[in-house]
Order: structure tokens, then C-alpha cells, then sequence
């Protein structure tokens, strides 16, 4: 009886590995099962020949996988200019009128093939493509790009309200014709047409494209799934030629560490998430590259200037003294960056200062705090949270070079929920950090006087006169002379230490192609390839 | 019996009762408040005044407790602030797939628990006893995101046999999610195992030498009926609620097994609801948890009440 239970046993445990090892089986036979009916189809009907000509056949190109965190807690939407826009199906189903050039921040033609200003730079005239069609087949025109401008302008809460202030009008006498007429000369409104933000819908489509995603993108959109995976299928109609993958999966991962491991494990095909910790874990991966990519990303110390204390010019540059930007860089982020000179302008700008000023200097910085009345020392509270990833450590170095001249940094740790709006803005010392932006959008967004964000509360009429005059110079050479005397301002005097650019980390799948050295605001989606093979 | 099991029942009512006074002041007491915590660097005194008048952030404490209150009781768990939809709907199938993943891993994890359980009590201070003993140990001392990452290592990167993470979305059908549950399922599996079996192998080795066993080995019964016919029954009764307290951990506690696997489970979904202070989403889930923590040890007392006739009186033992 006993031996006959043992029979049994074993009989079922043998059904048992024959099921289980039948179902490993079928995962992979899938995509083979696939292919020879497409290819059949193929043959059979001629009139999709035409089709195959032009396109790469489907089954070539690959599936793109790739994370993205939570940002905006889940709430992200498909509106280009939302706070809480979710960026990277907004990059993938939405064109602009210009786009930055591979290698710096200079516009080129993308949806506008050409643009000219008048000879002040007040009007503007942009030409468009006439062979752009949107996913639903219809034409773009003049007529879809007022009506883009319009939402940039007005829409709720719109973030580049404030940069097309400027746009005083928008006339479309033909159909592949915008004239912008400004309220002011701005030589460098291409920038500003630039932002990654400002993309062209179809006129009519807002809200509906929030649920749709129609644009005129390289690709469209299948399933819209925020927390889980969203689905994008390539626009083979593209006017810029059909894309290099089939389809791009975007998962979000809400824990940072669990998408590194993915990534390792190849379920997706890079991730830009990484930390300089994490390199060594792809030391023996053959399969990935890991790229160090700059970006004008930064986290920084804010003084108001404005208030007591630092409303004191030599207290302010008593404190831009006594950092070593490059220990900061070394010790916050293993020296995966750029030093910076107090400016968040992205690297490669044109306009952007070469060097810093001056190095870290105790003494000087100590004569200084002497000029300003603090003889015997400083001592002041730097307020921070657990928002960015490299203050904790951005704070405690600077508590320490600042010791060395006499200035004793109280860190004063509060709620991270609680930091923008107890903190931030209104203590006199604080952390803060920014995303990458243009010189103009830089130097006027977060320093013009009375803007909403300027956060070191820096209210200086020759400095905005400096971007006026700026904005109005037709001459380059000219114009640089005016945004460099207003970095300089900001570096020798300026509320806000900038101490560095992060870095970004990215691990890839080295059978991608095409996969560009810049951030991913500036990737041409159009162009990177993933054959099917590559997995 | 009767008057037994309804006193159990209302206790439990009072104990809901109190949990949920404790998670609905805990949770307001967290620093900071919702509407500053959701709009975050761009707030303005506005777009604040306009977030609290339309989730009623400015009524007095005990008046929203009391109006959240009446709508739990009539099954209406309000609306989550930062994801501006109803909790019943973002609960809904992450529950569902903590339940699945809860379920699967118990179903290995509880019978395997027992067999080497009652190997090791029979087999005590023997080779088995000790390598199973020690072994279980290691697996339950070990954190579960240490156990996770190791198996991640070994599993997903190394022998490429399993997926490192979960990559679904949180509405895909069963069997899809199955294909995707091995490595937290045998997480999981690890760090319950050791309670159920350290319990079992006890009772089992009590029962053993145990008068009435003596007894049947005098008599000459079978080693084998001895152990599955009059050891066994007794030796199990008191894991019933070792098992009840090992589920109820399981649905709860996952969180972190289901953050570091990416698990699209109410977990997950909890630990992203604190950090986003989103205060009736994290209400929610700790009721539904706490619901079912008490349901379950109300049933182990129930059933224990049931099998073992010493505790059926109301006056106790």
C-alpha cells in the first residue's frame, strides 16, 4: 500500500514537471508563431506591396522598453503644458515647431522648415511642412498651430504661459504661414518656440487628446496607463520617415532601486535613473553600456536677498567664497557632473560664462564677513528636506568649507511635503533645485524681478535691463556681451550658489541604436532603433 | 457557544471601532498637510484655499471623522485628493492581486511548513531536525528585501530563469500576474515558513512523548498511524492560530516585498499613498487590512473554539 501511494506520487509529480515545462516552452515559440502568417500576407495581396516597399517590414524592429518614476504622484496627463504633464508619451506623440540641434542648444527645423524676423525682432514668420499629417490622417496647418499657441497661452495653469507672454498676436494669412507678433523685440524667440514643452496640437483636440494622445508624433498612442504600462505604436506615416522601433513600452516603476534591477536583469532596455552606486553592478554586463551624460539639472543654496541677513552684499559673496565646487561635485555625486558658476544654464549653451570667477578663498571670504560686520563669526540656518536626492550631502559639505572661515551652518531639517510652502521662499537660507534651462528662460524665469518664482527674491534694475537689452540685439556677439554681464552679475553677487550640473547615469542595452549623448528632453524618439533580435 | 461567539463578534466591532479613531487621528497628526503636500513647490494661496474648500480640509477634525465614519458604514471609502479618484476604484484590483499573491504563497508556504515541521519533531536533534531547524532560521532572520534582492540576483540576473520584477499593469488577468508572482511568492515563502514550522515541531515532539502515544506505541500501532492518526491532530491545533496571524501578516505586510518586485498590490499602493499624503487612500487600506487582521483571528479563535472541546463553555477552561 505504501509503495503504491509512492507510484502515485511520483506519477503526478512527473505530469506535474511535464505541464510546467510545456508552459516555459510556449513563451518563446510566440513571436516565431507570429511571423510567417505576416509574411504570407505578404505574398498573397499585392496591393500592400507598395506599403512593404517603403516601410521596414514590422517585424525587424523591436519592442522599446523603458521606466519612468512617479514625478507627479500618479497624476500625470497628457496635456504638453501641465504641471503635471507626463512627459514621456507627450515627447513621443507631439511635434514642435523647432527642435534643438544634436550637439548644443541651438533650434532646427522640425515642424517649421524655416523662420525669419522682421529686421527688430518683433514679428516673427514661421513656414511649416506641408507633408505633416496627424494620426487621424488630417492635415497640419497655420490654423492648428494658433490654435496650439493659444492653449500655451491660456490653458489652466499652463508652465510656458509666462515665456509666450510676449506673443502679443498670431496671424495666419495662408495655410502653412504663422506670423508672431511680439509685444517686444526678442532676437532669440526661436528658443523660446524651442521649449519641450510647446507642442503642436490639432486644433479642436484639447481635452479630448488628454484620453487620445493624437498628435502628429512618430508615434501614437495605444494604451494610456499611467501607474502601469503605457503602450505607443509606431507612426510609419511620419513625415520624417518611419520610426526605428515597432512599439515603445513605458513602465512606471515607483521604486527607483527595483527599476535598476530590471534593467540589469534586460526587462527593459535602459534606464536613466541610475547613481554613481550603480555602475559597478553592470561592470560584467556585456550587453550594456553605461553613459555619463551631462545636463544642466541642478541643486543649489538660496539667499534672499531682500531680507537681513544676506540683504548684505559682502555676506552674500562671504558665502560664494568659501565653496569648492569641485569637492561638492566629487563628494555629492562621485564627480558625475559639470561644475557650474552659479548658473543653471544647460551646458553647450552659447551664451553661457566659460569660467568661474574666482575659487574658494578663506581668507578673502573672511575679510569680507569682517566687512559686513560679522568679525567674530556667522552663524545662520540652512533650511532643506528630503526632496532632492543630493542635499543631504550638498548641505554637509557646505557646512564644513563653511566652517573654515568662520561661518558655523546650522542644518535645520523639515517634512519634505511641508518644504515648498514652509520653507522655501520664506526662510532666508534654503536648498533648492531646478531642471535645465535655455540662458533667456534661466536668467528671466527664476531672476527677473517681481517673477513668481524668484526664489532668491533678487530685484536688481540694471540686471533687468541686461535681458531686455538682450532680448533686443540683433547683433550675436552683442547680445552675449549683455547675458554674460548678467551671469556675472549672478555669480559675483547673486543670491544663489550653484555649486554644479548632475550628471545622468544611463545603462543601455548595447544593441540599441542610435541612442543619443544628450537628456532625453532633447531625444530624437524618431531615430533610435532596437532591432527584434536585440533582447 | 452562542453567546460566546457573539461576544467575540462585538468585540471585534469595538476594536474596528477604536482602530479606526487611531488611523484616522494618526494619519492627520502627520506633518504637514495634504493640500501643501500635493501641490507642492508651485502652491499658491489660491489654487491652496480652492484644494481645501473642495475636499473640506477646513471643517474642525472631529466633524470630517465623524462624516467619514458614516460613509465607511455605508461602504463609501471618499475620494483620494491626489490621484482625483474614488479609493474603492484605485483599490480595487491591487487588492484583488495581493489576495492572489497572499493565497499562492500560503498555499505552498503553510503545507511545506508543516511537513518539515513534523520531519523535525520526529527526527529532533537529528541531522534533518538541524539543517531544517537552522535553515528556516536564516530564511525568517533575513530581511525580505535582502531575501528579494539575493533571489533577484541569483534568479533574474545570474540564471536568467524568472522576471526580476513585476511588469503588468495592476488590471491583468490572474494566470498573466501568476507568470510574474515566482520570485516574491518564494520570498515570501521564505520568511513565514519558519514560524508555522518552529511551532508545529514543538507541539509535535510534546505529543510524542505524550501519555496517550506512549500509550499506542505499548500496544504496537504502526509508527505511521501513530504519527498521522493521534500525534498529528493534536500537534496541529494550536498552529491554527499561528496560521490565521501568518495570513494576516502576509496581506499586510507584503508592502515591501511588493515595492521591491514592483508589485501592483494594495502594498505598494499604501506606501505610495503616505508619501503622497493622500490621507483617505492611506485610511482606506489600513481599515481594509485592519478589517481583515480581525476577521481572520476572529475566525482561528472560532474554529480552535469548534475542534477543541476544553474551550466551548463561556466560563472558560
Amino acid at each position: 500500500m505504501f509503495t503504491k501511494k509512492i507510484h502515485w506520487l511520483i506519477t503526478i509529480l512527473v505530469v506535474l514537471t511535464m505541464i510546467l515545462t510545456a508552459c516555459k516552452g510556449a513563451a518563446p515559440e510566440e513571436p516565431v508563431a507570429e511571423e510567417p502568417p505576416a509574411e504570407v500576407e505578404v505574398v498573397e495581396e499585392p496591393p500592400t506591396e507598395e506599403e512593404v516597399v517603403e516601410e521596414p517590414p514590422a517585424e525587424t524592429r523591436g519592442v522599446l522598453r523603458y521606466n519612468t518614476g512617479i514625478v507627479y504622484g500618479g497624476l500625470e496627463n497628457l496635456n504638453p503644458v501641465d504641471p503635471n504633464r507626463f512627459w514621456p508619451p507627450i515627447s513621443l506623440l507631439f511635434d514642435r515647431l523647432a527642435t534643438p540641434a544634436d550637439d548644443e542648444m541651438r533650434p532646427t527645423p522640425s515642424l517649421a522648415k524655416s523662420w525669419e524676423s522682421n529686421a527688430t525682432g518683433e514679428v516673427w514668420t514661421f513656414t511649416l511642412r506641408d507633408d505633416v499629417y496627424f494620426h487621424d490622417g488630417t492635415q497640419l496647418t497655420s490654423a492648428d498651430v494658433a490654435y496650439s499657441v493659444d492653449h500655451w497661452l491660456n490653458a489652466e495653469a499652463s508652465v510656458i504661459a509666462g515665456s509666450f507672454g510676449v506673443v502679443e498676436s498670431v496671424d495666419t494669412p495662408d495655410d502653412f504661414t504663422v506670423v508672431f507678433n511680439l509685444t517686444q523685440p526678442v532676437v532669440d524667440f526661436p528658443l523660446i518656440v524651442m521649449d519641450y514643452r510647446a507642442r503642436v496640437l490639432k486644433k479642436g483636440s484639447f481635452p479630448d487628446i488628454m484620453e487620445t494622445g493624437m498628435g502628429s508624433g512618430p508615434f501614437k498612442l495605444e494604451t494610456l496607463d499611467v501607474g502601469g504600462v503605457t503602450v505607443l505604436v509606431a507612426n510609419d506615416d511620419y513625415w520624417d520617415g518611419p520610426p526605428g522601433v515597432a512599439v515603445i513600452e513605458v513602465f512606471m516603476i515607483a521604486d527607483n532601486e527595483a527599476a535598476i534591477q530590471a534593467t540589469r536583469a534586460g526587462q527593459i532596455d535602459f534606464s536613466i535613473d541610475l547613481i554613481a552606486d550603480h555602475i559597478p553592478m553592470f561592470d560584467d554586463a556585456d550587453d550594456f553600456v553605461i553613459d555619463i551624460i551631462p545636463t544642466g539639472n541642478w541643486s543649489g543654496f538660496v539667499m534672499r536677498t531682500d531680507i537681513p541677513p544676506f540683504d548684505n552684499l559682502d555676506l552674500r559673496q562671504a558665502m560664494h567664497l568659501v565653496v569648492d565646487r569641485q569637492e561638492m561635485l566629487d563628494l555629492a555625486l562621485a564627480g558625475l557632473g559639470e561644475v557650474s558658476c552659479d548658473l543653471g544654464i544647460t551646458p553647450g549653451d552659447p551664451y553661457l560664462i566659460p569660467e568661474c570667477l574666482y575659487e574658494q578663498d578663506f581668507e578673502a571670504a573672511a575679510a569680507k564677513l569682517a566687512d559686513a560686520g560679522y568679525a567674530d563669526g556667522f552663524e545662520i540656518d540652512l533650511y532643506t528636506a528630503d526632496v532632492c536626492s543630493d542635499w543631504t550631502a550638498l548641505t554637509e559639505i557646505f557646512q564644513q568649507q563653511a566652517a573654515n572661515a568662520g561661518i558655523e551652518v546650522n542644518i535645520v531639517n523639515v517634512s519634505s511635503d511641508g518644504f515648498w510652502a514652509e520653507a522655501w521662499m520664506i526662510q532666508p537660507f534654503v536648498m533648492t533645485c531646478w531642471n535645465e534651462r535655455t540662458t533667456d528662460q534661466f536668467l528671466n524665469e527664476i531672476y527677473r524681478s517681481g517673477g513668481s518664482w524668484n526664489e532668491s527674491f533678487w530685484n536688481v534694475p540694471e540686471f533687468d535691463a541686461l535681458l531686455d537689452a538682450a532680448r533686443a540685439e540683433m547683433d550675436f556677439e552683442k547680445r552675449k556681451e549683455h547675458y554674460q554681464a548678467a551671469q556675472t552679475m549672478l555669480h559675483m553677487d547673486g543670491g544663489t550658489i550653484i555649486p554644479y550640473y548632475s550628471g545622468m547615469v544611463r545603462a543601455a542595452k548595447t544593441c540599441l541604436g542610435e541612442l543619443p549623448q544628450i537628456g532625453l528632453f532633447f531625444a530624437d524618439w524618431n531615430h533610435i532603433t532596437k532591432p527584434a533580435d536585440c533582447e | 457557544m452562542i453567546i460566546l461567539i457573539a461576544r467575540r463578534l462585538i468585540l471585534s466591532l469595538v476594536t474596528l471601532f477604536i482602530i479606526s479613531l487611531i488611523v484616522y487621528v494618526g494619519v492627520e497628526a502627520l506633518p504637514g498637510d495634504s493640500a501643501t503636500g500635493y501641490l507642492g513647490q508651485w502652491a499658491t494661496p489660491e489654487s491652496l484655499a480652492a484644494l481645501r474648500e473642495e475636499f473640506g480640509l477646513n471643517d474642525p477634525i472631529h466633524v470630517r471623522y465623524i462624516n467619514w465614519l458614516g460613509d465607511i458604514l455605508r461602504g463609501d471609502l471618499g475620494v483620494s485628493m491626489v490621484k482625483r479618484k474614488p479609493v474603492a476604484e484605485l483599490i480595487g484590483n491591487r487588492f484583488r492581486n495581493t489576495v492572489v499573491l497572499t493565497i499562492t504563497s500560503a498555499l505552498v508556504g503553510i503545507p511545506l511548513a508543516i511537513i518539515l515541521g513534523v520531519i523535525a519533531g520526529l527526527m529532533r536533534d537529528k541531522l534533518p531536525d538541524v539543517i531544517i531547524s537552522t535553515t528556516s532560521i536564516v530564511a525568517m532572520t533575513l530581511p525580505g528585501f535582502v531575501t528579494a534582492t539575493v533571489l533577484i540576483y541569483i534568479f533574474a540576473i545570474r540564471l536568467e530563469w524568472f522576471p526580476a520584477i513585476t511588469l503588468v499593469p495592476s488590471d491583468v488577468s490572474v494566470i498573466e500576474l501568476l507568470d510574474t508572482m515566482l520570485l516574491p511568492i518564494i520570498t515570501l515563502t521564505m520568511i513565514m515558513v519558519a514560524h508555522i514550522l518552529r511551532l508545529v515541531r514543538t507541539n509535535m515532539i510534546d505529543v510524542m512523548v505524550s501519555d496517550y502515544v506512549q500509550m499506542a506505541r505499548l500496544k504496537g500501532v504502526p509508527a505511521r498511524q501513530i504519527v498521522f492518526k493521534h500525534a498529528l491532530p493534536n500537534a496541529m491545533l494550536p498552529t491554527i492560530n499561528i496560521v490565521a496571524l501568518t495570513l494576516a501578516w502576509l496581506v499586510g505586510g507584503v508592502a515591501i516585498i511588493e515595492t521591491v518586485f514592483n508589485f501592483p498590490g494594495i502594498g505598494k499602493l499604501l506606501i505610495d499613498a503616505i508619501t503622497d499624503r493622500d490621507f483617505a487612500l492611506v485610511q482606506g487600506i489600513a481599515m481594509i487590512l485592519s478589517g481583515i487582521y480581525i476577521a481572520l483571528n476572529l475566525t482561528a479563535d472560532l474554529l480552535s473554539l469548534v475542534l477543541n472541546p476544553k474551550l466551548r463553555t463561556a466560563r472558560g477552561h
